[in-house]
């Protein structure tokens, strides 16, 4: 386990916190009004220019069930994942955190709303619960094409 | 009416034309008829005298004859041969002499009846002197049987013969008796045309006469309607002029009053004028007055805007205050945009490594900078949102406080200003009035004038005045002599009627002369239609006294004509 | 030392350009010694050691010399052009570009190039006879002074002596079918003769110029579509608008045509590359190229260069054997490495073939699911699995090697080619060797794009597909047109977005229609509004968001924003086909 390995960012969806590994983000940009996409899902909320190229934008807090609101101040994560980059609107970046093995629960007993694919576990730290995912993961499954269903 | 418009002259040449022609016409039949009856009667007469004697020579021849053939027998039984021989060219010497007579009857103007007649009786001469002369032709050759046979014969014939010629000679007697009467006929007929032709004379010239008297009556009637036009026209003048001078007279009077009262409204006028001019001063001074409140108002205002300026120094504190607030905003971005840096920072360094450690410590350290950086900010806003509402409620109080002061000066002001107006309208006005005053009294020294000029007017229209009446009452007159002149020309119209014309012509004097006065006294009344009405009946009634014959109806007849022409005019 | 700028500069570029010359001339001594050759080389080493010292770079100049020496000693025979000297000049070469360029980039200091020069001198001093005559030296001082002041217009000399050893690389030139050193003299006379024939300008200028160009076409455009404000009647400035429209595309098509590079430059890194490697690995690669007069865009030139360069590695690194196991598979001892370029009415097609053992679908299936991009039982064709290297991480090599191995390289090669809308396919056979197809449109990257307005928002729509544009009422939704029934589909229908985004608009506006002619039939397209025409460099759309239905690319609009490129031709066939309803999208 490198140093870098253990770094997180943690950001916040809603109520809950949740960190990323360091290494599964590319960059935290600032908000951009995303121009919307036709026909893709509906937390597929547009796309953005990153430094001249084109990409994808999805709103973590309406994919994981909350309330979306935009302030100015709403940041992107830029994640790049195999079939290209993609940006993921979250509500607030808090800050990098190292935590430790100890600190760190790989396989949790409780059920979140996150599939468990790209949950690298849960996270104690001074009070707060934090879940720790893995960002690539997460959005490198993603078709977010409509299809019918969604 | 045609005729009328034929000249008197031609219609006297007419009348006497025709009259000319009638007469003519009937000598000439008259002449005529005399002279185929004195034909006829010199006929009827040469015929009478020769038939008489024919007749009468035949009547001897006859009874000759008679003679003869007794004659003859007694000369047979005498046998007395050499007279009956003798007999015989007696006999025929008889016949040829009874020849001669018919033929000088046959050349004798009688009817062809009568001719007729002649000739049968000729006939039976024939006979009878054939039969004489057989008779005797016998006897003297001696048959006497044969004679005596014949006798019988010659007797039939004989008495045949006489009543023959007794017809024969009625006829020729009846003959000369229808000429005879026609001769009556004639005289009588003449007798009857000549009076007819004369009736007739004097009724188509009394009808020229009449037609001709009702064209100049008619005439004459025009001329007298012209007369009283002009009458009624001259009366009107009259009428009118003496009401021109009397107005002229008012008028006169009137614009001596006029004079004296334009001479009065001048004083007025001036009076007024000075008025004005004191009305003037004391606007101007109060003028004065209302300027100097002014002046007092706006220096309240200059102090209250100093104030208000005051109060901007306040607002560009806030104004301040806000930008400053705003920087604090930039700030925020900034402190933000600095998280950022250091997290994207952090990423990189972990990304490289081992390499990336040093950096990721200057990220955190950065991070950790700008948060402190981020609450400093938070701080001097909420320092910056305290200042600045202090600053607003200040400038609360103060803008309500000077917007008070103002509202009052404005208020005074606007009340000076309303002052300065209608002072200023009342200097306006009091101008208008000596503008006006002025205008008067121009306006009055044009009365004035105007007044002289309409005086002199009003005294030549009285001199004008004078001279229409004048004028008029010499119209009248002339229009009596006028009225004169038309009793004349209808007398002479009318003629015949001397006595009664002259007391016609009395009266149409009377009605002239009446017409003056009448006249006069229409100067008040002004009702001279139905005097002269009145007038015309007179004459009518006049008229109708003169007499009944024919002739007279017929000149009622034309002066009711006439008469009604009149009230046509009138 | 007070350096002027400006000339600085200028001699940074002469010497760039002449240093490209001397790469070539050492690939081409490479394949056989030709005097004229070297003779050129000390030329060119003369010339800038001379333009050196005039802008005071005396280190420059004193490096120079020594190159000078050394060029010299070939020349009089006393030093064999063996393979390391062969190198030592190519990595002068090198040495000198870098210098170059940091003297362009501002950076004055000189490098460490004494120690650059320690071999050289080595050199010279090793052969320079101690009792070399002055006379001697002097007639070596005149025949070089002899040598630089004659000009020599690239002739085609025969005194080339070929040296006695066999070179192990050869040149084959596909242009001239004559023997090896006619070749050698043609394709040198053809390449110094291409250089006569240009003139330098500085790329940062000409950047200038195109910049500027491409603004007034935007200019020009937004003038060409408020023509329309300006009376009819007016006919000599529509005329004039015409033409100047005329001039601009023109112009602007010229600038962009400025901008095209022949890939000969780029062979000619390869080819150096080639033979370095081979030098290096000890692999014996004959490299050909064809079709370098092909020319491309000067910034897709630049980045294909390490693309190419890294499959150029891999195929000669892996893909070429060992002389030994070629000699095992009966293959020459030779590998060969074949690059060509064609161009094609798509674009450029780029090739790089070898003869090398090629690839193994079937290890790199095993690879893939070892590395959990693949299911165990995943039926995928031979092509996909030869797309599976494109992952990153994805290296089958057993060993990293200093060259290549890590598998970073192919995805991003891949990416790089994405960017600029280049695709590679892969067609390999064991033991015959591995083709790598680079398809390169040549500028379709740049299009005319139409913006129009869709839910407020501002989308693209290539000019190419537009037939004509009408203005309508909101509420038609078919009209004659052309003596033909014109349907007017509303794009905002096709295209759903989220519902915050959804604009509806009265049913009474006038809108604009876009007429598109597909397979024969006219279909109206209703759009809010045109916006305006502009150039556009379409950006590939990343994976993740290129399966959206209708968008045939990307771009960043004049204000920032990104820009979706409307694929009107997809678009169309679902209008004509409707096989499934919106909600269902293949």
């Amino acid at each position: 386990m490198t140093e870098s390995e253990n770094k997180f960012l943690v950001f916040s969806v809603g109520e809950d916190l949740y960190a990323s590994p360091l290494l599964s983000i590319r960059e935290v940009l600032e908000y951009q009004i995303p121009k919307p996409m036709p026909n893709m899902v509906h937390y597929f909320t547009g796309v953005i220019n990153v430094r001249g190229a084109i990409v994808g934008v999805i709103d973590l807090r309406t994919k994981f069930g909350h309330e979306a609101k935009n302030w100015p101040r709403t940041p992107f994560l830029l994640c790049d994942t195999a079939r290209g980059a993609i940006a993921t609107i979250v509500d607030s970046v808090d800050r990098v955190q190292t935590f430790t093995e100890e600190q760190i629960e790989r396989h949790p007993p409780v059920a979140t709303k996150i599939e468990q694919n790209y949950l690298i576990g849960v996270a104690k730290s001074s009070h707060e619960l934090i879940t720790l995912v893995d960002m690539e993961k997460l959005l490198n499954e993603q078709e977010y094409k409509k299809v019918s269903g969604e | 009416m045609k005729m009328n418009k034929i000249s008197l002259k031609g219609r006297m040449m007419v009348l006497v034309g025709i009259m000319l022609l009638a007469q003519g016409l009937l000598i000439g039949v008259a002449v005529q008829k005399s002279s185929s009856l004195l034909t006829t009667l010199n006929n009827v007469t040469g015929q009478q005298m020769p038939s008489e004697r024919i007749l009468a020579h035949i009547d001897m021849l006859h009874d000759t004859v008679r003679s003869i053939v007794l004659g003859s027998y007694f000369s047979d039984v005498t046998n007395d041969r050499a007279s009956l021989v003798d007999f015989q060219k007696e006999l025929v010497k008889t016949d040829a002499l009874f020849q001669d007579d018919f033929k000088k009857m046959e050349v004798l103007e009688i009817s062809a009846v009568t001719k007729q007649k002649m000739k049968v009786v000729n006939g039976w001469i024939n006979d009878y002197l054939a039969s004489g002369k057989l008779i005797v032709d016998n006897l003297v050759v001696g048959q006497p049987k044969k004679a005596n046979a014949e006798y019988a014969t010659f007797t039939n014939h004989f008495k045949k013969l006489e009543k023959d010629l007794e017809i024969f000679e009625e006829e020729v007697n009846k003959d000369t008796r229808i000429v005879g009467d026609q001769g009556k006929d004639i005289v009588v007929y003449l007798v009857v045309t000549s009076s007819v032709g004369f009736v007739f004379s004097i009724f188509f010239s009394l009808f020229i006469f009449n037609w001709t008297r009702k064209s100049f009556e008619g005439i004459l009637g025009k001329i007298s309607n012209t007369a009283q036009l002009i009458s009624k026209s001259t009366i009107s003048v009259m009428r009118e002029s003496t009401k021109v001078k009397d107005s002229a007279v008012e008028q006169s009077a009137a614009i001596q009053e006029s004079v004296s009262a334009l001479s009065e409204m001048s004083s007025m006028i001036s009076q007024t004028g000075q008025n004005v001019r004191i009305s003037i001063d004391t606007a101007l001074t109060a003028n004065e007055k209302s300027a100097d409140g002014k002046k007092i108002m706006e220096h309240l205002s200059h102090a209250m805007s100093s104030i208000q300026k005051a109060n901007t120094s306040l607002q560009d504190i806030s104004k301040v205050i806000d930008n400053i607030v705003n920087k604090t905003t930039v700030i925020n971005d900034i402190v933000f945009k600095t998280q950022l840096l250091s997290f994207n920072a952090s990423i990189e360094a972990a990304r490289a490594g081992t390499h990336g450690r040093g950096f990721a410590v200057v990220a955190e350290e950065v991070g950790n900078l700008a948060e402190l950086s981020g609450a400093a900010a938070k701080e001097i806003e909420q320092l910056l949102v305290e200042s600045q509402r202090r600053v607003r409620d200040t400038l609360e109080v103060i803008q309500d406080r000077v917007g008070d002061g103002y509202k009052v000066s404005q208020n005074a002001h606007q009340v000076f200003e309303e002052i300065s107006i209608n002072i200023e309208q009342i200097n306006g006005q009091i101008k208008s009035i000596g503008e006006a005053t002025q205008q008067q009294e121009v306006g009055v020294q044009q009365a004035n004038t105007a007044m002289k000029q309409m005086d002199e007017s009003s005294q030549s229209n009285t001199e004008a005045a004078l001279v229409a009446q004048s004028t008029a009452e010499q119209l009248k007159k002339d229009c009596n002599t006028l009225y004169k002149v038309f009793d004349e020309l209808m007398l002479l119209v009318n003629g015949h009627q001397l006595k009664k014309i002259n007391s016609r012509s009395s009266n149409a004097t009377a009605y002239s002369s009446g017409s003056l006065e009448n006249s006069n006294h229409l100067d008040s009344s002004g009702e001279d239609d139905s005097e002269l009405q009145g007038l015309v009946r007179n004459i009518a009634s006049k008229q109708n006294e003169w007499g009944s014959d024919d002739l007279n109806a017929d000149l009622n007849h034309a002066g009711g004509v006439d008469r009604s022409h009149f009230k046509k005019v009138v | 030392m007070e350096i002027d700028n400006e000339l600085l500069i200028s001699f940074c570029d002469e010497a760039m350009d002449v240093l490209i010359r001397w790469e070539r001339i050492c690939l081409d001594l490479a394949l056989g010694f030709n005097i004229d050759l070297v003779e050129e080389l000390f030329r060119i080493a003369h010339n800038i050691k001379g333009g050196s010292r005039a802008v005071q770079l005396f280190d420059f100049g004193n490096y120079l010399h020594q190159v000078e020496d050394v060029i010299n000693l070939i020349m009089d025979g006393k030093l064999d052009l063996s393979d390391p000297i062969q190198n030592e000049l190519l990595r002068s070469q090198k040495f000198m570009t870098d210098w170059v360029d940091r003297l362009k980039k501002g950076n004055l200091e000189s490098p460490d190039f004494m120690k650059q020069i320690q071999p050289l001198a080595l050199i010279v001093d090793l052969l320079k006879p101690a009792t070399s005559t002055p006379e001697k030296n002097q007639q070596h001082a005149l025949n070089r002074e002899s040598l630089a002041n004659s000009k020599s217009s690239g002739t085609a000399g025969q005194r080339g002596d070929l040296t006695e050893r066999p070179s192990p690389l050869s040149k084959v030139s596909s242009e001239a079918k004559l023997e090896k050193q006619n070749s050698n003299s043609v394709s040198a006379s053809k390449n110094s003769g291409s250089h006569n024939e240009t003139i330098r300008i500085s790329a940062q200028k000409l950047d200038h110029i195109l910049q500027t160009i491409g603004e007034l076409s935007i200019h020009q455009t937004i003038l060409f579509h408020g023509r329309s404000e300006v009376s009819a009647t007016n006919h000599v400035f529509h005329k004039s608008l015409q033409l100047s429209q005329k001039l601009t595309r023109d112009l602007y098509d010229k600038a962009l045509g400025l901008r095209m590079q022949p890939l000969e430059s780029l062979f000619q890194r390869l080819e150096r590359s080639t033979i370095e490697l081979s030098r290096s690995l000890q692999k014996p690669i004959q490299f050909s190229s064809e079709g370098s007069e092909v020319e491309l865009d000067k910034t897709v030139v630049e980045k294909i260069i390490d693309p190419l360069t890294h499959i150029l590695r891999n195929a000669i690194d892996h893909g070429i054997e060992t002389p030994e196991q070629r000699q095992l598979l009966n293959k020459s001892e030779v590998g060969r490495i074949e690059i060509s370029a064609k161009q094609d009415t798509f674009g450029v097609l780029i090739t790089i073939q070898d003869d090398g053992k090629g690839l193994d679908h079937e290890k790199i299936k095993a690879k893939a699911i070892e590395k959990n991009l693949l299911k165990p039982n995943q039926e995928i064709s031979t092509k996909e699995a030869f797309q599976l290297i494109f992952q990153p991480g994805f290296s089958t090599a057993e060993k990293v090697t200093e060259v290549s191995g890590r598998g970073v390289g192919m995805d991003v090669v891949r990416k790089v080619l994405e960017d600029i809308s280049g695709k590679i396919e892969i067609e390999s056979q064991v033991n015959q060797g591995t083709k790598f197809s680079i398809i390169l449109p040549t500028s379709v990257n740049i299009i005319e794009g139409m913006l129009v307005q869709l839910h407020g928002q501002t989308y693209v729509i290539p000019i190419s597909a537009v037939d004509e544009v009408i203005n309508v009422q909101g509420s038609e939704t078919r009209r004659i047109h052309h003596s033909a029934i014109l349907p007017i589909v509303d794009l905002r229908n096709l295209l759903q977005v989220n519902p915050e985004f959804r604009q509806t608009s009265t049913h009474d506006e006038a809108m604009s229609v876009v007429i598109c002619l597909h397979r024969g039939i006219q279909i109206g397209f209703l759009v809010e509004k045109i916006l305006g025409q502009h150039q556009v460099v379409i950006r590939p759309l990343n994976e993740n968001i290129e399966s959206s239905f209708g968008i045939l690319g990307g771009t960043i609009l004049g204000n920032g924003e990104p820009g979706l490129i409307l694929d009107l031709a997809v678009l169309s066939d679902f209008y004509l086909n409707r096989t499934q309803p919106l909600k269902e999208l293949a």
